[in-house]
C-alpha cells in the first residue's frame, strides 16, 4: 500500500501494481480486467478541453494522497446504524469496498440471489459473464481511444475500476419474482484513512420481475477518501426496478458513480437520485433501450454548499421506438460551489414515437456559486414528442418579504422557499421513509450551510 | 397605538406620500379610501416594512415604539399584521407548515412555547372553518393555484390565526364576489375588540357597508384630505372623489 501526494502519483502507484497483478486466466473477468489494464495505460487523464469534463475540475483529485487499496476486510463487523430502520428491508452493507450481507438470507424469496460479486464470481460464474461488461458494446467503449482524433471523454475512471475485480453487490431476480421487501445497500467509507475504495455492482431483473432498491452513500468519518463506483443494472422484459439514490458522503470524500442500464422491451425504471455529499461528486448515468415500450423516470435533486462541486451527466439513448424517458431535476447552490448538470437524449432514425423530456432548475442561493446547465436533445427520427429545458433563477424578494411578514425570520423563510424550491421533486418519491430521510437531511445541509452564510442577512 | 406624523415616503425619487398623518386608537376601525395611484399601497407596504420606500421624513410610532426602526419580522412579532392585495404563490412550500411555523414564530417571540402539531391542527381548522376554506387548501403550496377568492380567504385565515392587534387590510376586496366579500367583513367583524386596531384600506364602499368603520379618511395625492364618519362613504358613492380634489385645487 502505497501513500504518496503529487502528480497524479497515486495513479502511477496504482497502475505499477496492476503490471504485477496481469495475470494469465481466460476467465471473463480476467479478460475484461487485462483489457481494461491496457487501455488505462494510454488513457488520458480527464482535462477540461474535453466536452465532457469542461466544467468538472479534477486536478486535485489526482494530488491526493490515497492509499492504493480495493478492500479492507479490517473491522467489518455490521454497521447496522447505518440504515434507515423505518424501512423494512433486505440489508446490506458495501463497506470500505468490501461487501458484507447483513440480516438473514432465508428472509429472501425463491429465486432472488444476493450475494458479494466476489461470491457471485464464484458460484454464478457463466450468469455474470452473460451481463457483466455487455453494456460496453453499447458505449462503443473498445475503440474510442483510437479513433476519434479529439478526445471528447475520458474514461480513465472506468478502466480504473475495471482493472482490478472489485466487491460490490450481486443481485439476480429470476423470471417472474417480485420482491415485496426493499433491498437496501449502505456503501460506507469507515475509518480515517485516505482510500481509493472501488466497487462494482450489478443488478439483474429477469422477465416480469420486480425490485425496489435504495442505495446509499456515507462515511464513517472524515477520510479524505475517492470512492470510485461503477453499477451495471439489467432490466429484462416487463420488469420493473424501482430505485433509490443517496449520496450523502461528508465533504471531504471525493466521490464518482457511473450506472449503466440496459431496459428491454416494456420494462420500467424508476429512478430518484439525492446527490448531496463530497466535495467532489461526479454521477454518470447511461440508458440504453434494447427492445419497444420500456419506460424511464430518472428526478433527483443535486446540492452544492460550501465550496462543493456537483456534476451530474445523463445519456438517454433511444436506438428502438415507442420507448418513454423522463429526466427531471433541480438544484440548490451556495458560497462558491458549482453544479454542473449535463443531460443528453439521443434518440436514432428508428427510434420513431419517442416521448422523452428533460428539465433542470437550478435555484442560486448565494451570487458567488455557478451553475452549468447542458442539456442536449439530438434526434435523428421524424415523429417524436421531444422537450429539453434548463433554468437558473434566485429566490423572489416578494416571497421572502411575504414570509417575514408573518412573523418568519429571514433566514428561515429563505430555508423554507429553497426546500420548498427542491420539494417538488422530493414530494415524487414513493417510498416515505425515504422522503423523509430526504428532507431531513436537507433540511440539516441547509442549517450547516447557515454557518457559513448561504442564509445570512444580505444586507 | 398608531401614530403617523407628517410622513413622507418617495420610490425611486418619486415622492409618494407628502407629509401624512393619521392617529389611530385601540378599538377603532379606520377605512382609507382614495383614487388610484393616491399612496394607499405605500402606506401599507411601508407599516408592514417592505422594501423599496425611502421614508424621507416623519414618524411613525406603534405602541410607543419607533415602528420603522424594526424589521418586518419583527413588526409581526409586535402584532402588526398586512392583508396583501396580491398575495404571492409559493410554490413547494406546504401551506400547513408555513401557517404553523408564522404562528409558532409569533408565539416564540412573545416568550411562549410552541404549539404541537396535534393542537395546532385543530386551531387551523377551526379557523379554516370560520373563513370557510376548504381544508384541502391547507395541504396545498402556499396559494398555489388558489382562486383569487381563495387567496384573499387564505389571508383573512393567517389574521384569524395569528390575532394581530393592528390589522392592515390592503384593497383585500378588489375582485371579491359578494359571499367572498362578506367573508372578508366577517373576518374583520369577529376580530374587532377593545384592544385591537384595524386599517382597511379600499377604492369602494361595498365593503364598508359591513365593516362600518369608525373613521373614514381620504387620502389623495399623498396626504390625507377628509376625515370623518361612515357618513363620509356614502357622500364618496354619491359624489366620488372629484369634488374634494377640486377644493383641495381651490
Amino acid at each position: 500500500m502505497t501513500i504518496v501526494a503529487h502528480n497524479a502519483e497515486w495513479l502511477q502507484a496504482f497502475k505499477a501494481q496492476l503490471a504485477q497483478n496481469y495475470g494469465n486466466s481466460a476467465t471473463h473477468f480476467d479478460q475484461l480486467r487485462r483489457q481494461a489494464i491496457d487501455a488505462l495505460k494510454s488513457e488520458p487523464l480527464p482535462f477540461r478541453t474535453m466536452e465532457r469534463w469542461r466544467y468538472t475540475p479534477v486536478d486535485a483529485l489526482f494530488k491526493l494522497p490515497l492509499n492504493i487499496v480495493t478492500a479492507d476486510p479490517a473491522n467489518d463487523t455490521g454497521h447496522s446504524e447505518l440504515f434507515n430502520h423505518e424501512v423494512d428491508a433486505h440489508r446490506f452493507v458495501v463497506s470500505n469496498g468490501r461487501a458484507l450481507f447483513i440480516g438473514n438470507a432465508a428472509d429472501l424469496p425463491e429465486g432472488v440471489t444476493f450475494t458479494t460479486m466476489h461470491q457471485g464470481m464464484q458460484e454464478n460464474k457463466i450468469l455474470l459473464s452473460r451481463y457483466s461488461g455487455s453494456i460496453m458494446k453499447h458505449q462503443g467503449t473498445e475503440n474510442t481511444v483510437m479513433a476519434s482524433p479529439v478526445q471528447k471523454d475520458s474514461k480513465l475512471f472506468q478502466y480504473l475500476n475495471q482493472s482490478v475485480t472489485p466487491d460490490g453487490v450481486f443481485i439476480h431476480v429470476a423470471e417472474g419474482v417480485k420482491l415485496e421487501k426493499p433491498v437496501e445497500i449502505v456503501f460506507a467509507k469507515t475509518g480515517g484513512k485516505a482510500d481509493l475504495v472501488q466497487t462494482h455492482n450489478l443488478v439483474i431483473l429477469e422477465k416480469n420481475a420486480a425490485l425496489t432498491l435504495i442505495e446509499k452513500h456515507m462515511d464513517e468519518q472524515s477520510s479524505g477518501s475517492f470512492c470510485n463506483n461503477q453499477s451495471e443494472l439489467f432490466i429484462g422484459e416487463q420488469a420493473r426496478l424501482n430505485h433509490y439514490y443517496l449520496q450523502q458522503q461528508g465533504t471531504s470524500s471525493w466521490h464518482r458513480d457511473a450506472i449503466d442500464r440496459i431496459q428491454a422491451a416494456d420494462s420500467q425504471y424508476q429512478g430518484w437520485f439525492g446527490c448531496c455529499g463530497s466535495q467532489w461528486s461526479r454521477l454518470e448515468m447511461n440508458a440504453y433501450f434494447t427492445g419497444e415500450n420500456a419506460h424511464s423516470e430518472v428526478q433527483g435533486i443535486q446540492l452544492a454548499m460550501n465550496g462543493q462541486i456537483n456534476d451530474i451527466h445523463l445519456d438517454t439513448r433511444h436506438d428502438e421506438p415507442n420507448c418513454h424517458s423522463e429526466q427531471h431535476f433541480r438544484g440548490l447552490v451556495a458560497e462558491k460551489s458549482k453544479i454542473v448538470f449535463d443531460g443528453n437524449i439521443t434518440v436514432s432514425q428508428d427510434a420513431q414515437k419517442t416521448i422523452a423530456h428533460l428539465s433542470d432548475n437550478n435555484l442560486m442561493l448565494t451570487r458567488n456559486a455557478e451553475v452549468d446547465a447542458k442539456p442536449q436533445l439530438e434526434i435523428y427520427a421524424d415523429d417524436v414528442q421531444c422537450s429539453h429545458g434548463t433554468s437558473i433563477g434566485e429566490l423572489d424578494e416578494q416571497h421572502i418579504f411575504y414570509l417575514r411578514s408573518r412573523g418568519i425570520s429571514e433566514q428561515q423563510a429563505r430555508r423554507l422557499l429553497s426546500i420548498g424550491f427542491v420539494s417538488q421533486v422530493i414530494e415524487k418519491i414513493e417510498l416515505d421513509a425515504f422522503r423523509q430521510e430526504m428532507l431531513d437531511l436537507l433540511e440539516r445541509q441547509l442549517q450547516a450551510s447557515d454557518v457559513e452564510g448561504a442564509f445570512g442577512v444580505s444586507r | 397605538m398608531l401614530t403617523i406624523n407628517d410622513l413622507k415616503v418617495s420610490v425611486e425619487n418619486k415622492d409618494i406620500l407628502k407629509g401624512l398623518s393619521l392617529q389611530v386608537n385601540a378599538g377603532e376601525v379606520h377605512a382609507i379610501m382614495g383614487p388610484n395611484g393616491s399612496g394607499k399601497s405605500t402606506l401599507s407596504h411601508v407599516l408592514a416594512g417592505k422594501d423599496g420606500y425611502q421614508v424621507t421624513s416623519g414618524s411613525v410610532t406603534y405602541k410607543g415604539t419607533d415602528l420603522l426602526e424594526l424589521e418586518t419580522e419583527e413588526r409581526a412579532h409586535q402584532g402588526i399584521f398586512l392583508a396583501m392585495q396580491y398575495p404571492v404563490e409559493l410554490p413547494g412550500v406546504n401551506n400547513m407548515v408555513f401557517l404553523r411555523e408564522s404562528y409558532n414564530a409569533i408565539r416564540k417571540s412573545r416568550g411562549e412555547d410552541e404549539l404541537d402539531s396535534p393542537s395546532f391542527l385543530r386551531l387551523i381548522r377551526e379557523k379554516a372553518d370560520q373563513v370557510k376554506l376548504p381544508s384541502k387548501l391547507l395541504k396545498r403550496s402556499v396559494n398555489s393555484g388558489f382562486s383569487g377568492g381563495e387567496k384573499k380567504r387564505n389571508e383573512i385565515l393567517q389574521m384569524a390565526l395569528l390575532e394581530p392587534s393592528l390589522a392592515i387590510l390592503d384593497e383585500t376586496d378588489s375582485g371579491l364576489d359578494i359571499d367572498a366579500l362578506r367573508i372578508v367583513a366577517d373576518g374583520v367583524n369577529q376580530l374587532r375588540s377593545e384592544d385591537r386596531a384595524m386599517i382597511v384600506v379600499t377604492h369602494y364602499q361595498r365593503l364598508l357597508d359591513y365593516i362600518k368603520p369608525d373613521v373614514v379618511h381620504v387620502l389623495a395625492d399623498g396626504q390625507i384630505i377628509k376625515t370623518g364618519d361612515f357618513s363620509l362613504v356614502r357622500e364618496l358613492e354619491d359624489k366620488g372623489y372629484g369634488w374634494l380634489l377640486d377644493g383641495e385645487a381651490a
